[in-house]
């Protein structure tokens, strides 16, 4: 019977070669192999395709969105060791996950980040073909079917919460498909569809998509009672397997065996493409079946072309739409934050000003580590005020308002936030390298170790931990490291509770260690940013007892501004206002006085000249 | 076919020299005696085990190559094992042999290192001791990352303390990710007890046999959930504090995490009448009341209290005392409370009483203040002689903190959570009680792979022994929350 059906779906091919042949003059002979030139060319093209696409895609990745591999990377921690994969073995799916994590951990290359990305996008065009082949002869518009799901992927992996496990999932259906459509012998198809359980315990809830793709290939190309016998089968079948694997053997919740590790939550923005994605390629046997409807000789070789000439553009269209600049400007300097890349953050921050409030943030924190944050917070876009010093310590911002603290010397508050991060969100390479920090600087090296031990395991994050591993139980080189010795040296000097106000919270770090400069220059830059001068000026005093020995350039300019605001003259403790601010602020009110009959021009001007300083932040 | 013989010469040589290689002992001629124990990872030297634990497995922290580990057990039953990476697992069934070989006895285990071109190095014995009295044969806990204000997969797990099954009987991720806590039994009956769930599928889940019921013990009379639990003997009634909880991070490296009531009062609920009921002071002072703990026979509740604080009160000087009250159980009703234990005459605080089953012994926490001990460094156990009014420090506590701890059935076994190895996870530890004046060297529950306190970074919580397997497990529970809830009904009847 098999037999017979491969010769019913071969009938249209037989057709074409004998027509090829006829018009060459070759007699028909059955050894004879003869490719007739369109199905030539339009393999070429469909080949041209996808390698065309493999090119755009990794264009995309390695030059406009790099930071997606850095973000990504950061999401997971891939572990060598047996827990870790136990961790995902226990779980329906989890196993694609863990191969895209174990994939994934080399996004820290972008080189094979990109190609990497672009191969997997590709792939399921390769596949497709096959089963293309399997289903039917090439027909004019099977690219168009290939194409389709390698570019929605493409554009669904804009979104950086789009996971490459998903790409792995789709792919995976379309593979087990293909080899389960492959042999010609019913009992070896029938084996392969009662493994179907093995196929859900390694896919998921992909698993589901499989079989609506299997049930609308038989309801399409089988014959007989099979039709529906089959089909019926099928679905009691994959409930038992459903039931069992909740009952039994697994214990995840029953909804979330149908849709993990699908990211139904996660994805918000792109939900519409993952969908049509899943529809297309469970009916993808369909639009097979309906393209053997289209056979006009006429057309079949602008069809293929003109598929190529539309489908990427409109897709290449699409990806610049989808790309977000910000976003990526934001990635970026998450990047070098997370590399500790100070100098990069300030210059990119001030060259391609954030929009974003956490990129704004991130600017200040780069300002504080380089204890420039009261002589150049205004050199950069401030949109939000105080409210871009610190971010809530709510789970959608923990992973990143925990810098602050960390700068800030506060490291128990630190540690606080990398812990729940840890907890929540598993391990992570920014929090776990925090937590290695805070441990030591706390000198509990027994915790430390166990952490450091984590990153041993890991491929690119084993000898960050080996040089902290030199650190364990040796208090004497974790205070002379540059960086650890110096948070010690900021620690509070006295306990206290950290409240829900940022405010008042920076107050108590400051009464907690009044040496610490850091936290002093955050409660000033929030004065500055409330536009509170007085209260500014009001500390000054301080300053020379703390160890300066000037004043910051920005508390300055507001000691400028109050004097002639009030005509009064603060108690500096012994400092002075340096003459260079005296005449930058003669200026100022110079060009302000030039421009002030012009309301338009104004604000303008004082930009381009005093955009920097606290002057123009607290009068514009 | 023909069958070749084999030389009668060649088949000589051959066993010849399997004999000479197999009964090659280990004669070390080139072996220096140390007069130390090795270093061994969990520390088993001079524990104390039952003779029903399951097999101590351990890995030894000495520089070597190669190892070779002899147990023999009281009667001279051996096994003999090599291990070229430090890490010693007996096998279940000679370990048994060894314990059974041992009982009232002692074990002793002889450790050699190699390493190539060094003279091997032999250590002085390490000893277990057996004790007679077997432990109960299960220990249930949770388990949960021992952190602030966040949880993932909460667990409640039994394990075998035969051999190293472990099973878990109650997952969160099954209900919606709520939190669990609070897992009592009646008298380590693994067929009764009950857990608390704070979430959407909130509610006391009371097992009995296979039925789970999901209780709401809180009424519109009640300020705060009922939390720490205590079964009556009798099985019909449960005293539960009821606890307005709050917790605040500290800055500074020494202590972490401070958690501290509000206030707190004890209720008691009647399982068959499913009604619950204040159990009030009748003292003019207002008292916060938490830990309740009945003693064996029903007659008295013990538990911890504190003045009320008021607003602005300094945690530091929040200090409880133990006392206790008698109790009619045929009529319900309570006596008026005395003092057991005046913690705060020696500036001290105490948490989780917790009485011998004969009756006799009033083990609990002291720290420096507070009610939550398990963030307290300093908490130690001690044990109160109820017949003689003595108290004594036990000699099992570390310098890390040791805190939550429950008798078995038998009364000759204690386990507690001690912070000992890390300072942050909690362990179960065991401790043979001699007397209160003499207990076991304790020991933590061995594993499979020794190793795995090092990685493991979930702490132990609420270890608590059970005279058996538990037979109903996290679907039960499932189940359970998808039925509709009991509500406890609010009874004015007490005193």
């Amino acid at each position: 019977m098999g037999r017979k059906k491969s010769i019913i779906r071969n009938t249209e091919s037989d057709k074409i070669i004998t027509a090829a042949k006829k018009k060459n003059g070759v007699s028909s002979n059955k050894s004879d192999k003869i490719i007739p030139e369109r199905k030539i060319y339009g393999k070429f093209i469909v080949w041209l395709s996808l390698a065309l696409l493999f090119i755009i895609s990794a264009i995309y990745f390695y030059w406009f969105s790099n930071g997606l591999l850095f973000y990504q990377e950061n999401r997971s921690l891939f572990i060598f060791s047996g827990e870790y994969l136990q961790k995902f073995a226990s779980e329906p799916g989890g196993l694609l996950e863990y191969a895209g994590n174990f994939l994934a951990q080399g996004y820290f290359n972008t080189i094979y980040g990109a190609l990497l990305i672009s191969s997997l996008l590709i792939l399921p065009g390769i596949i497709l073909i096959n089963i293309s082949k399997r289903l039917s002869a090439y027909k004019s518009f099977s690219l168009l079917l290939i194409l389709f799901p390698s570019c929605i992927l493409l554009l669904v992996q804009t979104n950086y919460d789009h996971f490459i496990h998903n790409n792995l999932g789709y792919l995976f259906v379309m593979l087990w498909f293909l080899i389960s459509i492959l042999p010609e012998k019913k009992h070896i198809r029938f084996f392969i569809l009662v493994l179907f359980p093995v196929f859900f315990y390694l896919a998921g809830c992909f698993a589901l998509v499989y079989l609506g793709m299997y049930i609308v290939y038989v309801i399409i190309y089988e014959k007989g009672r099979l039709r529906y016998f089959l089909p019926a089968s099928m679905l009691l079948y994959a409930f038992l397997i459903y039931v069992v694997f909740k009952n039994l053997i697994f214990l995840q919740p029953g909804d979330q065996l149908l849709r993990y590790p699908l990211p139904f939550i996660n994805i918000s923005k792109v939900p519409a493409l993952l969908s049509i994605l899943g529809v297309f390629v469970i009916f993808f046997p369909l639009f097979v079946k309906i393209s053997e409807l289209f056979t006009k000789k006429k057309y079949a070789n602008i069809i293929p072309f003109a598929t190529m000439l539309t489908v990427l553009p409109i897709t290449v269209l699409l990806l610049c739409r989808k790309y977000d600049p910000d976003l990526e400007n934001l990635v970026q300097l998450e990047k070098a934050v997370s590399n500790q890349d100070w100098n990069l953050v300030i210059r990119q921050h001030e060259n391609f000003p954030s929009t974003n409030v956490i990129g704004q943030y991130y600017y200040n924190l780069a300002l504080s580590e380089k204890d420039q944050l009261c002589d150049r917070l205004f050199f950069g876009r401030q949109d939000f005020g105080a409210k871009a010093l610190t971010l809530p310590r709510d789970n959608a911002h923990i992973n990143r308002a925990v810098h602050f603290y960390y700068t800030v010397g506060l490291i128990s508050e630190a540690h606080h936030l990398a812990y729940e991060s840890m907890v929540g969100f598993g391990y992570r390479p920014e929090n776990i390298k925090l937590l290695i920090k805070t441990e030591l600087i706390d000198g509990n090296y027994k915790i430390a170790e166990r952490y450091i031990n984590v990153l041993k395991k890991t491929l690119h994050y084993r000898n960050w931990a080996a040089k902290y591993e030199k650190m364990l139980n040796n208090h004497a080189l974790v205070y002379s490291d540059p960086e650890l010795g110096e948070k010690i040296r900021m620690l509070p000097k006295r306990d206290f509770f950290l409240g829900p106000d940022d405010a008042q919270n920076i107050g108590l770090i400051v009464a907690a260690n009044p040496n610490n400069k850091r936290a002093f220059e955050y409660k000033m830059a929030r004065f500055l940013l409330d536009k509170n001068y007085k209260a500014v000026v009001n500390e000054v005093k301080k300053m020379g007892a703390m160890g300066y020995t000037s004043i910051p350039r920005h508390i300055e300019e507001a000691v400028v501004g109050f004097e002639n605001l009030t005509n009064e003259s603060p108690d500096l403790g012994g400092l002075f206002v340096s003459p260079e601010t005296e005449a930058r602020f003669f200026q100022y009110g110079t060009l302000y006085n030039q421009n002030s009959g012009h309301k338009s021009l104004l604000e303008k001007a004082m930009k381009k000249a005093a955009g920097n300083t606290f002057w123009y932040y607290l009068q514009f | 076919m023909k069958r070749e013989k084999i030389p009668a010469g060649i088949l000589f040589w051959i066993v010849g020299i399997f004999l000479i290689v197999s009964c090659k002992t280990d004669n070390y001629d080139n072996v220096s005696s140390l007069g130390r124990e090795p270093l061994i990872e969990p520390d088993y030297s001079g524990v104390t085990v039952p003779q029903n634990i399951a097999p101590m497995n351990f890995s030894i922290l000495e520089d070597g190559e190669s190892y070779k580990i002899r147990a023999i057990s009281s009667n001279g039953k051996q096994i003999n094992i090599k291990s070229s990476d430090g890490i010693v697992r007996f096998p279940l069934k000679l370990w048994k042999k060894l314990l059974k070989g041992s009982q009232g006895g002692k074990i002793k285990i002889e450790v050699i290192s190699e390493s190539k071109g060094a003279k091997a190095k032999k250590y002085r014995p390490v000893y277990m001791n057996v004790a007679r009295e077997p432990a109960d044969p299960y220990l249930c806990y949770r388990l949960l990352y021992p952190g602030y204000e966040s949880w993932v997969e909460l667990k409640i797990v039994q394990r075998s303390i035969e051999d190293f099954k472990e099973n878990s009987i109650f997952e969160n991720q099954l209900l919606s990710n709520n939190c669990v806590n609070c897992h009592s039994f009646l008298k380590n009956n693994p067929e009764r007890f009950l857990l608390h769930v704070r979430g959407s599928l909130g509610g006391t889940y009371f097992v009995d046999g296979k039925n789970v019921t999901n209780t709401v013990l809180k009424t519109k009379n009640m300020q705060a959930n009922a939390v720490y639990p205590s079964w009556h003997p009798g099985g019909r009634y449960v005293a539960f504090s009821s606890n307005k909880t709050v917790q605040a991070f500290h800055m500074r490296p020494e202590k972490n995490i401070e958690v501290y009531d509000l206030f707190s009062s004890l209720v008691i609920y009647d399982t068959e009448k499913n009604e619950i009921m204040p159990c009030r002071e009748t003292d003019t002072v207002k008292y916060m009341e938490t830990f309740p703990f009945w003693s064996p026979d029903g007659k008295y509740l013990y538990y911890c209290r504190t003045k009320q604080v008021k607003e602005g009160f300094d945690f530091k000087k929040v200090k409880y005392d133990v006392v206790r009250k008698p109790f009619d159980q045929a009529s319900g009703k309570f006596g008026n409370t005395e003092m057991v234990f005046n913690a705060l005459a020696i500036d001290k605080s105490v948490s989780f009483p917790t009485i011998s089953p004969d009756g006799q012994y009033l083990v609990f926490t002291l720290h420096d203040y507070g009610t939550f001990s398990i963030w307290h460094k300093e908490a130690d156990l001690y044990i109160l002689n109820l017949q003689n009014g003595n108290v004594g420090k036990m000699s099992l506590n570390s310098n890390e903190t040791e805190s939550y701890h429950s008798w078995s059935s038998n009364g000759k076994w204690l386990v507690f959570s001690s912070k000992r190895g890390d300072g942050l996870t909690a362990r179960p530890y065991f401790s043979y009680f001699y007397s209160p004046d003499s207990v076991g060297k304790p020991f933590v529950l061995p594993q499979k792979d020794p190793t795995l306190y090092k990685r493991m970074a979930k702490t132990f919580n609420r270890p608590e022994f059970i005279t058996g397997k538990i037979k109903i497990g996290p679907r039960d529970f499932e189940r359970a929350s998808e039925k509709e809830s009991v509500k406890a009904k609010w009874v004015e009847k007490n005193q």
